[in-house]
């Protein structure tokens, strides 16, 4: 089969694109965050060039954009994976074998803490606390979240995503 | 449906609300959990399966299918309830869902389905009747598993908003904020601040515009409680507008928030003229982002400017100076939930709720068998919540500390057991209620390994304004890989106590000045176990994985290289096996019958189903093979060292065996007749037959060890003639055999009366002892137990062990008093012996006390206390004290600086006392120990006296294999055909066995032994 490459980072970005994307925000910086959430939402991450879009568009300085776009976890300055597998590491999560999870992620996908395997397939991250403490340890794979996962359970999701994407 | 679609008065509200109860008209309804723990366990589309299945079966008017906000029982999911009856299902899969709308639609109850008491079995079907539930006071969390949290019209029915029509209508701002004052309650984030005093800041500060901020948290009761709390706070405090400040990965949470603001909105109880009060309330959800940092109300104010989330300096606090600069109310969502209930029962009730005022809502997750989300009132104590609301720890492990609040909170030991959960009293133990977050540890955690978990996440979280933080978490965090990695320096423990203290001082926010906690905590309490890895590279818990290579191995005191031996049984190859296992441990047949195994309780099979029978297998290999010796590198030229050895217990044979197989000339000196010390006369025959005891001592001659009976250190020799004959070392290894006293008139004087370890003795030595019809036993240990069996096997008619505590703190092994009860021994708990009953100089009896369990010492343990006035004398013809055993030293009594605190011997790190050349080990050093514990002593002190002598390392050489992998993995048919199961052994009848001392435990067959082996996942081949 052919293998596939992200072709979002390909993506032109105009300035027009961003701004009516950011069409009806406000100006200034209570909009900053809505506007960045918007253009990683249809970029996956967040451009260069539509970062200075929007700091045109919000009257803002870039260098502000550019201190809120990397304080956050959520946004991303790099394209990212298809998928993401985000492995809590909250306390109950540590205490039921959530490091035995990442650990296996790390040996599965090869790829370290915040890394994006080569094919761009998979997105390897872990966060705090998702709140789904009962059913510890707890992984979300593109935003779905699985209780009670073991390093057997996890190997069953990423071959999943794996397969589904070869059918495609 | 109503068709009312805009409430614009009290009246109207009122009169919507009758029309949905009365649209409501089918006779059952099918709630099924929409909880995030439910979904994360297959929920997501449990709902349409069940409507589907509805109106498949034609039932859409007698059945109302709905999503219910998370119930709670987490660790049961996914959920489903019939209303009315509230009965649950549990774990229910989509395929059981015809069967679940049949047996609903007919009044039915599914059977198989419901929660059963794991004790008796016996099926609970209503949420009423499940200890985890019954155990709670639910307020906050009353709509979950009721109502559908996505519907204001379920919420109105079950009279929402009604708290809110009342106070617009009739009351005053300022009555309002009285009354959350006097209610008494405290902020739900984690600092705990009183949300009166807090109201009524906001409400005086001057400013024309004021903010309500709700923070975010997963709070997971129903959204428009939180939402009516936050209106009446906003008509209180006079704020026009405000944000639901709720993270962007809590999808469902903004989900449900977003929904009820629409559709409060819709009818008009939020906005302008909020039921035509005249009071007007912008609110929205701003999604937040989830660094837990913008938790801190001045990052978060700043994250909704548009800023980087970081905190500043406060004061000016956000109730006077807050959002775009304008006081600003800022109240988690949970305390904001209290209130529609504060203003409609009165704040007396709300305080009367519990100790702590009010209740809280816990994630209560980690080591116990009913997990979830619970709401408890504050100032339950740590065990009830454990034990009543937990339901106790699974695979009957023991509590090791219970840890609060989350990765800034810290840890309870078992000594604080009995301390209350609430605010005051949590945070003078260190600790913070914080975000309710309460995960059990047994002893398989590593309290090391999980502070470093939780620093990682502080120093992941550290925003990085100020120094203290941004440096010292990450400085901790270093130290704390260091020491689970085995790098730890001894000095380590110090430099990160000061190191969190300055972080905790001199930070700038909340999350730094907590993020030390549970550092401080955990070294308050366990610090002996950063010690351990620091010094012994031992992770107690068996998770280190960079000081462990397999948990059993690591676990056993003689570092057994247990997955090998295990791998060779599996296939048939005994003597290998056998070999492998004297490298360690002298003695698989006798540790297979007596040794605790501590290896199994860390086995990791035993996370997936049970350990594996390590005990039992070792028994059944040594038996196919026990004249086995392995082979170690012999230097002819150590045959010119000798070295003495005082004492044939395990200790001292293990060292005298590893000397001589590298060639060192060593004899044994034994004072008593035969060799063995304690496995020869502390433990009897019915546990480890004579033959198999000679066997094995047997081999020990064979490698070359001699051995002198009858020959007492102190009176037949002394230390120093060893020396004079020329040994080079001396290895001290007396054990402990002196019975301690139990402190009764005439214990000495009286017949009938002894201690557990010399009557043990006399029946080892085959002495003749006359134990009359009725023998009394003092002490819960294994020793007493034994003294118990014992006495029965001589002829006694009835035996009777009395112990001042209860059953669950008996220090005897669990299978022991299992055994000592199957043969009728009776076990009388809380009871302590006071005096001896005596006709002339003859025991008749002893004078007992009744007692009850007090206060908790230093382990947790509960100190026994006497019931003044219930005292009564129990008939014995022989009384046993079997209360403890110290060693006999006194050969040693011009050399006091050898001994230790506990009148015990003491060595240094290198197994030397303080006698250049006089070593020690087993329980002469550790007090009364095991088996295994003494082998290790032995083996270790070999490797020290080698190093003394010679300066050579072959014994260590050769046994030290640390991560080596010496057998290959069996096939996966191999292990798959050996199934889950863990292989039981049979026992003698109790009637039969208890007659003689017939060995009552009864061998694996070799295809019971290949099978249990086969399941051994092998950790040790692991990366």
């Amino acid at each position: 089969m052919k293998e596939k490459t992200c072709v979002c980072a390909a993506d032109a970005v105009g300035k027009d694109d961003i701004i009516e994307l950011l069409n009806g925000l406000r100006k200034g910086s209570v909009s900053l965050m809505p506007a960045l959430r918007l253009i990683q939402g249809r970029y996956g991450y967040l451009p260069a060039e539509a970062l200075s879009a929007a700091a045109d568009y919000l009257r803002l300085p870039l260098s502000r954009v550019y201190s809120v776009a990397t304080f956050y976890d959520e946004l991303h300055l790099q394209p990212r994976g298809r998928h993401t597998i985000k492995v809590c590491r909250g306390s109950a999560c540590s205490v039921q074998g959530g490091q035995d999870v990442v650990r296996a992620v790390k040996k599965t996908l090869k790829v370290e803490d915040g890394q994006t395997t080569p094919d761009f397939r998979f997105t390897f991250e872990t966060g705090a606390c998702f709140g789904n403490c009962a059913v510890a340890p707890v992984v979300a794979v593109d935003k779905i979240i699985y209780g009670d996962v073991t390093p057997e359970k996890l190997g069953r999701l990423i071959n999943d995503r794996q397969r589904s994407e070869q059918e495609e | 449906m109503p068709d009312v679609t805009k409430a614009a008065s009290a009246k109207n509200l009122e009169i919507y609300r009758e029309q949905i109860r009365a649209g409501r008209r089918e006779m059952y309804s099918l709630a099924v959990c929409a909880g995030s723990g439910c979904r994360a366990m297959g929920a997501a589309d449990l709902k349409e399966v069940v409507a589907a299945e509805v109106a498949r079966e034609q039932l859409a008017d007698v059945i109302r299918v709905f999503s219910v906000g998370c119930p709670g029982f987490c660790h049961q999911g996914p959920l489903v309830i019939v209303h009315p009856g509230e009965t649950l299902y549990i774990k229910v899969k989509p395929e059981d869902i015809p069967e679940i709308v049949a047996a609903t639609a007919s009044g039915k109850v599914v059977e198989r389905l419901v929660y059963k008491d794991p004790a008796t079995d016996r099926p609970l079907p209503r949420i009423s009747q499940i200890p985890f539930f019954a155990a709670q006071t639910r307020n906050l969390l009353r709509f979950n598993g009721y109502i559908d949290p996505l519907s204001i019209d379920d919420y109105i029915a079950a009279g929402g908003y009604e708290a809110l029509s009342d106070v617009l209508t009739k009351e005053a701002p300022g009555a309002i904020i009285e009354r959350v004052e006097r209610s008494g309650l405290r902020g739900r984030g984690g600092a705990g601040f009183s949300a009166g005093s807090k109201w009524r800041m906001v409400r005086e500060a001057e400013g024309e515009q004021k903010y309500l901020i709700c923070n975010r948290s997963s709070f997971d009761g129903n959204a428009h409680l939180v939402l009516e709390g936050v209106i009446i706070g906003a008509f209180a405090v006079g704020a026009a507008g405000g944000f639901a400040y709720l993270r962007v990965d809590n999808q469902r949470a903004v989900n449900e928030m977003t929904e009820a603001v629409k559709q409060a909105g819709a009818l008009g109880l939020l906005g302008e003229n909020i039921l035509g009060s005249g009071f007007s309330f912008k609110f929205e959800v701003w999604p937040s982002s989830s660094e837990a940092i913008c938790g801190e109300e001045t990052a978060m104010i700043a994250s909704i400017e548009g800023e980087r989330g970081v905190p500043r300096v406060r004061p000016p606090y956000p109730a006077v100076k807050g959002l775009w600069g304008a006081p600003t109310l800022i109240n988690n969502a949970e305390t904001f939930a209290n209130v529609p209930a504060i203003i409609r029962n009165g704040p007396e009730w709300f305080a009367s709720l519990g100790p702590g005022g009010g209740t809280k809502i816990f994630s209560l997750t980690g080591k116990v068998r009913n997990g979830g989300l619970v709401e408890l009132p504050l100032g339950l104590t740590v065990e009830q919540i454990v034990n009543d609301v937990g339901g106790g720890l699974p695979k009957g492990r023991k509590f090791k500390a219970l840890h609060i609040g989350g990765a800034s909170g810290g840890v309870l030991p078992a000594k604080h057991l009995d301390k209350t959960l609430d605010y005051d009293t949590i945070e003078a133990l260190g600790a913070a209620v914080g975000s309710g977050e309460l995960a059990v540890m047994d002893e398989t955690v590593c309290i090391v390994e999980s502070v470093k978990t939780f620093m990682q996440v502080m120093k992941d979280e550290s925003c990085g304004k100020c120094a203290p933080c941004r440096l010292g978490t990450q400085r901790m965090l270093e130290i704390l890989t260091d020491i689970t990695d085995g790098r730890g320096a001894p000095e380590d423990i110090e430099r990160l106590e000061a190191l969190a203290g300055v972080v905790k001082d001199s930070s700038l926010c909340g999350l730094g000045r907590t993020a030390s906690n549970p550092v401080l905590t955990s070294l308050e309490h366990f610090r002996a176990e950063y010690a351990d890895h620091i010094k012994n590279k031992h992770c107690d818990a068996a998770k280190c994985k960079a000081l462990v290579k397999a948990p059993c191995s690591h676990t056993c005191p003689a570092g057994v290289d247990a997955p090998s031996y295990i791998a060779l049984i599996a296939q048939g190859r005994y003597e290998e096996a056998v070999a492998v296992h004297k490298e360690r441990n002298p003695f698989p047949s006798i540790c297979g019958r007596v040794c605790h195994h501590p290896c199994e309780a860390r086995c990791r099979r035993g996370e997936l189903d049970e350990p594996i029978a390590i005990a039992y297998l070792k028994r059944f290999m040594a038996d196919q093979a026990p004249s086995v010796l392995p082979s170690f590198p012999h230097d002819e030229a150590n045959a010119e060292h000798k070295v003495a050895v005082v004492g044939s217990g395990p200790a001292g044979l293990s060292c005298a065996f590893y000397l001589s197989l590298v060639g060192y000339d060593v004899t044994v000196f034994e004072s008593l007749p035969l060799p063995g010390g304690m496995v020869q006369v502390g433990i009897p025959r019915f546990r480890l037959p004579q033959e198999i005891l000679d066997t094995e001592l047997g081999a020990i001659l064979d490698a070359g060890v001699k051995i002198e009976t009858t020959r007492t250190l102190g009176s037949d020799f002394a230390v120093e003639d060893l020396f004079a004959q020329g040994h080079k070392a001396v290895f001290l290894g007396p054990g402990a055999h002196r019975g301690s006293r139990m402190r009764l008139d005439n214990e000495d004087t009286l017949n009938g009366v002894m201690d557990g370890a010399a009557f043990l003795r006399q029946v080892g030595l085959g002495q003749p002892v006359d134990v009359g019809a009725k023998v009394v036993v003092v002490g819960g240990g294994n020793v007493a137990l034994d003294a118990a069996r014992t006495a029965l096997r001589l002829g006694a008619e009835e035996v009777k062990v009395i112990y001042r505590r209860t059953e669950a703190e008996m220090p005897a092994f669990e299978w022991d008093i299992r055994e000592a009860k199957e043969e009728e021994i009776e076990l009388d708990m809380l009871t302590a012996p006071i005096g001896l009953a005596a006709e002339g100089n003859k025991v008749v009896g002893v004078e007992c006390q009744r007692m009850r369990l007090g206060d908790r010492d230093s382990e947790g343990r509960r100190r026994p206390v006497a019931i003044p006035g219930e005292t009564y004398v129990e008939r014995a013809d022989t009384v046993i004290g079997a209360i403890g055993q110290k060693p006999d030293l006194d050969f040693l009594r011009d050399r006091e600086a050898l001994l230790g605190e506990w009148g015990t011997l003491a060595v240094g790190d290198d197994r030397m006392t303080a006698w250049p050349g006089v070593f020690g080990g087993g329980d002469a050093v550790r007090g009364p120990a095991s088996v295994v514990e003494a082998v290790g002593d032995g083996q270790r002190a070999a490797i020290a006296i080698e190093k003394y002598i010679s300066g050579k390392s072959l014994i260590e050489e050769q046994i030290g294999l640390g991560f080596a992998r010496r057998v290959e993995r069996i096939s996966k048919e191999e292990f798959r055909a050996a199934g889950k199961e863990r292989r039981r052994v049979r026992e003698v009848d109790p009637a039969v066995r208890k007659v003689d001392f017939t060995e009552v435990v009864m061998a694996f067959s070799a295809d019971e032994a290949q099978g249990e082996a086969a399941r051994c996942l092998r950790c040790d081949l692991d990366d």
